[in-house]
């Protein structure tokens, strides 16, 4: 398991931005200010030997009190398989720093991030330069489909449209066969 | 009088000839590559899917002729027409068999019988490269096609060179552009193979630029510029371009065939029992083989590398070549 | 003409192209058949399947998996079964038995792959009889799988708990003759490409990562493994029972594509040591846990999250699942290798030629079922 010594420098070096240490499954989850989470990210990178970034994602939680998203990076040091993931809580409204200048691999992932989830990177930059733009849907896509009270099926509208643009025999397949 | 009406007689016979050859050429590329990738290929149409190609040419007239409406539509048609019409005049001065002795005088098997034969295939063997050009900027701005040109162009004119310093040797040593010359000056000489095997080989690589066959089939890489000129094009249009590489294949196998290896004379050790008409088109059959096999077997090379081999291997070498035919035969060394 | 004359074209590469395998769309900036741009754009095969999972019971989202990356579905399984097992906290009371099939099956699946692999890669540069070699191998794999779970190509074979069924005896005479003649196989498509001048051309020399840039762009499996990185999860972390087996890293220092290439070559060969040693090893037993025999009975993991990860024949395949003590994950994040590595490819390509490009693209194995999820 990760060492102790990597948190205590996280906690000598961050004393008040340490919001929680705990640990899941054998996962060292780190819980942090959004305010610092670059400086703390830089600070694995650069001294703590945490040089691979396996993913950037976020949790929505509509119900709770407080920050609605969790944003999520999961870091390794491939020099000791160290594995530490870092959390942080933002509000709907609120801008993350983005890590691209750390990790040329976050690109991809936050874009994503940004797409399903609607929390903008402040500061991201591309591999040509260009800014934050949604990965997976298109470009001018209305939601972001992982936000929980985003619908599982269309809306009556799609299925309208079906109807009345499909060949005659092709109607009845657009049905929904089975509700999720 | 006389002289137009053979004329004419050996111009539809090229053209069935040279047709029922493509079509043939079809059905055989695709069986020999299927023998060699462990697979059977066209089995159900005919006797052992014989009849494929023609099924093929039928399907290909009724698909729909899509012409983009942003292309120049008259270059847009002219130039699967201008490729396969030059591809063709191309093959109007080579000879597909030994001329005979008639009463007479001498009957020869090809359409125009010129001293200047071997200019001719490479004025129109350059020219038949435009319809290409033609097709990369006729498909209205559309980029495949335009890189396609771009390479074909490039391809050409750097390939071009090399081959006519390659066939530039034999020529020297015959001391004529005439194809039947040619084969004469071999039956008196060995085959000029023998005399100049450094010609023989890059004649054999700029073979294969030029008519853009793998592994230098960069204007069509169809895995990176997905099949270049042709894109846009669609049909018989489509039809015409494998059709008039097909035919450039068979000129350029004949070219080597009666430039290097002694057209229709067999090997001194075959004592004339074959007659020459069937030594000469085992040969062609075996450079056209050679074309399928290499398909089968190599990869593309880069448009970079292509012009490195063009311009830094292959140009010095046949340049030295020639100084080296030149010297050999003013000097009268022996055997030239 | 001064630099400001130039123009640049900008070609849109896919997504209906031959060589992007699959769905990716690179948007080249040619300064003639130069690269001087690359952004890639992704997403066309988009279908939700983390969303999916939110709605889903864990042992109802097992077949879903095989849609990730359809060309190695059994590790999909596996690396999706043994993260929810990290979740439950069993992951050692899987029966010896049943971590030997999953061994065999992942191996196996790993040479389908590779062979499939090798063959579009090869096709992207040219050559197009290793096509129809690698084919013909990747049948028989395909053979012995439909002999033991009755698919060809998504198996949902790998369940939470062991396996699906017991493997067959009919099975284990396919695997013996697989193992045996795969060496001589391999030589073939050795012989037509190791040494090949033209296929050297083209790949030497063409887009060397460093290693130092090969751990900053997450690049995983293979691709690392080409820029002198000794790192392959199932001997660094080892998960099942590849602690027990022996094999080698093939690693190479170069970073090429020619090196990428080396290393799936070898790993081919290293898979087909590790199925040998799995033939001699594999013990008697059951294959499933009592507790996970029936898929009706809900799987209800404690609260807590939890990042599973395999060592998939294209990287790193890793599920992160966050569950709330019910029987649906509350979310679930798929570490796709193919998704990293396709935001990796401008960096890659920039400043080579069209054609590498295709060589890149094919170097990274990029499969996009699994990239857009």
């Amino acid at each position: 398991m990760l060492n102790s010594k990597v948190l205590d420098a996280l906690k000598s070096q961050f004393n008040d931005g340490i919001i929680e240490v705990s640990e899941s499954c054998g996962d060292q989850i780190v819980e942090v200010k959004n305010d610092i989470l670059h400086d703390v990210l830089k600070f694995l990178h650069d001294e703590q030997s945490f040089d691979y970034l396996l993913f950037i994602t976020a949790l929505d939680y509509p119900k709770r009190e407080g920050k609605r998203f969790d944003v999520v990076y999961q870091l390794r040091a491939t020099s000791t398989f160290d594995e530490i993931r870092v959390k942080v809580s933002v509000a709907e409204d609120e801008e993350v720093e983005s890590i691209t200048d750390i990790w040329v691999s976050a690109i991809g992932d936050e874009c994503e991030t940004y797409d399903m989830f609607g929390i903008w990177f402040k500061n991201h930059k591309g591999s040509g330069g260009e800014g934050l733009r949604r990965a997976l849907m298109p470009d001018d896509w209305v939601g972001h489909p992982f936000r929980k009270e985003y619908p599982l099926k269309g809306d009556g509208f799609s299925d309208r449209w079906a109807e009345k643009y499909l060949p005659k025999g092709q109607r009845h397949q657009i049905e929904h066969t089975r509700m999720p | 009088m006389m002289i137009v009406i053979w004329g004419l007689v050996k111009f539809v016979a090229l053209m069935l000839i040279v047709s029922v050859y493509v079509l043939f050429m079809t059905w055989f590329d695709r069986k020999v590559l299927a023998r060699m990738q462990n697979r059977i290929g066209p089995q159900l149409v005919g006797f052992h899917g014989l009849l494929q190609p023609l099924a093929d040419t039928i399907k290909s007239f009724w698909k729909e002729d899509i012409i983009p409406t942003r292309s120049y539509r008259v270059m847009f048609w002219l130039a699967p027409i201008i490729t396969i019409t030059t591809a063709f005049a191309a093959a109007f001065v080579v000879p597909f068999a030994p001329p005979i002795k008639t009463a007479s005088g001498v009957f020869h098997f090809s359409v125009a019988h010129i001293n200047e034969a071997m200019l001719f295939v490479f004025a129109f063997l350059g020219l038949s490269s435009f319809g290409v050009l033609y097709a990369g900027i006729a498909s209205g701005g559309s980029k495949y096609p335009f890189i396609g040109a771009q390479r074909e162009g490039a391809q050409m004119v750097s390939y071009e060179i090399i081959l006519a310093l390659s066939l530039l040797n034999p020529i020297l040593m015959s001391q004529s552009l005439n194809f039947e010359q040619i084969v004469a000056a071999q039956t008196h000489h060995l085959w000029f193979v023998f005399y100049q095997p450094v010609a023989f080989l890059t004649f054999l690589i700029s073979m294969f630029a030029v008519s853009a066959k793998v592994p230098f089939d960069l204007p069509e890489a169809e895995s990176e510029i997905c099949c270049g000129h042709f894109v846009e094009y669609s049909g018989l249009k489509m039809g015409l371009y494998p059709f008039a590489q097909y035919v450039v294949v068979l000129v350029m196998s004949a070219i080597m065939v009666l430039a290097f290896l002694g057209g229709w004379t067999g090997p001194f050790w075959s004592g004339g029992f074959i007659p020459g008409l069937i030594w000469y088109w085992i040969k062609i059959a075996f450079f056209i083989f050679l074309f399928t096999w290499a398909w089968g077997t190599f990869p593309r090379y880069r448009y970079d590398q292509l012009m490195d081999i063009g311009w830094k291997v292959l140009l010095p070498i046949s340049v030295l070549n020639i100084f080296w035919t030149g010297f050999a035969l003013t000097a009268g060394l022996p055997f030239f | 003409m001064s630099s400001s004359d130039i123009r640049t074209v900008e070609l849109n590469m896919g997504p209906q192209h031959p060589s992007t395998h699959g769905v990716l769309r690179l948007i080249l900036k040619l300064n003639g058949e130069k690269v001087e741009n690359v952004s890639p754009r992704v997403g066309y095969l988009h279908r939700g399947i983390e969303k999916l999972a939110e709605n889903m019971t864990y042992q109802q989202f097992t077949p879903i998996t095989d849609r990730l990356d359809y060309v190695y579905s059994m590790n999909n399984n596996f690396a999706y079964a043994s993260s929810v097992e990290k979740l439950l906290g069993v992951a050692d009371q899987i029966p010896e038995r049943a971590e030997y099939i999953r061994v065999i099956v992942a191996e196996l699946d790993r040479i389908a792959n590779h062979l499939v692999w090798l063959a579009t890669h090869a096709l992207d540069i040219g050559a197009m009889t290793p096509y129809f070699y690698c084919m013909r191998e990747r049948e028989m794999i395909l053979d012995m799988f439909e002999e033991i779970c009755g698919a060809r190509l998504l198996y949902n074979y790998v369940r939470i708990g062991g396996v699906a069924k017991d493997i067959t005896p009919r099975f284990m005479d396919m695997l013996k003759e697989f193992v045996k003649i795969f060496p001589e196989k391999w030589k073939e498509y050795d012989m037509l490409l190791t040494k090949n001048r033209i296929w050297l051309k083209r790949t030497k020399d063409v887009a060397v990562i460093s290693k130092e840039d090969a751990i900053n762009w997450g690049l995983s499996g293979p691709s690392l493994r080409g820029s002198n990185i000794e790192w392959d999860l199932r001997k660094k972390k080892p998960y099942s029972v590849y602690s027990e087996l022996d094999f080698d890293i093939p690693y190479y220092s170069e970073g090429d594509v020619y090196a990428r290439y080396l290393v799936r070559m070898n790993e081919m060969l290293q898979s087909n040591r590790i199925l040998e040693q799995c033939i001699a090893k594999i013990p008697d037993g059951p294959t499933m846990m009592d507790d996970f025999k029936k898929v009706s009975k809900p799987i209800k993991p404690p609260a807590g999250e939890a990042y599973g990860y395999n060592e998939v024949p294209g990287g790193e395949l890793g599920f992160y699942i966050v569950s709330e003590g019910k029987n649906k994950p509350y979310r679930m994040k798929i570490r796709s290798p193919s998704f990293i590595h396709a935001y990796a490819i401008p960096f890659a390509a920039k400043g080579y030629l069209i054609s590498d490009v295709v060589a890149v693209i094919g170097s990274f194995d990029v499969v996009f079922g699994e990239c857009d999820r």
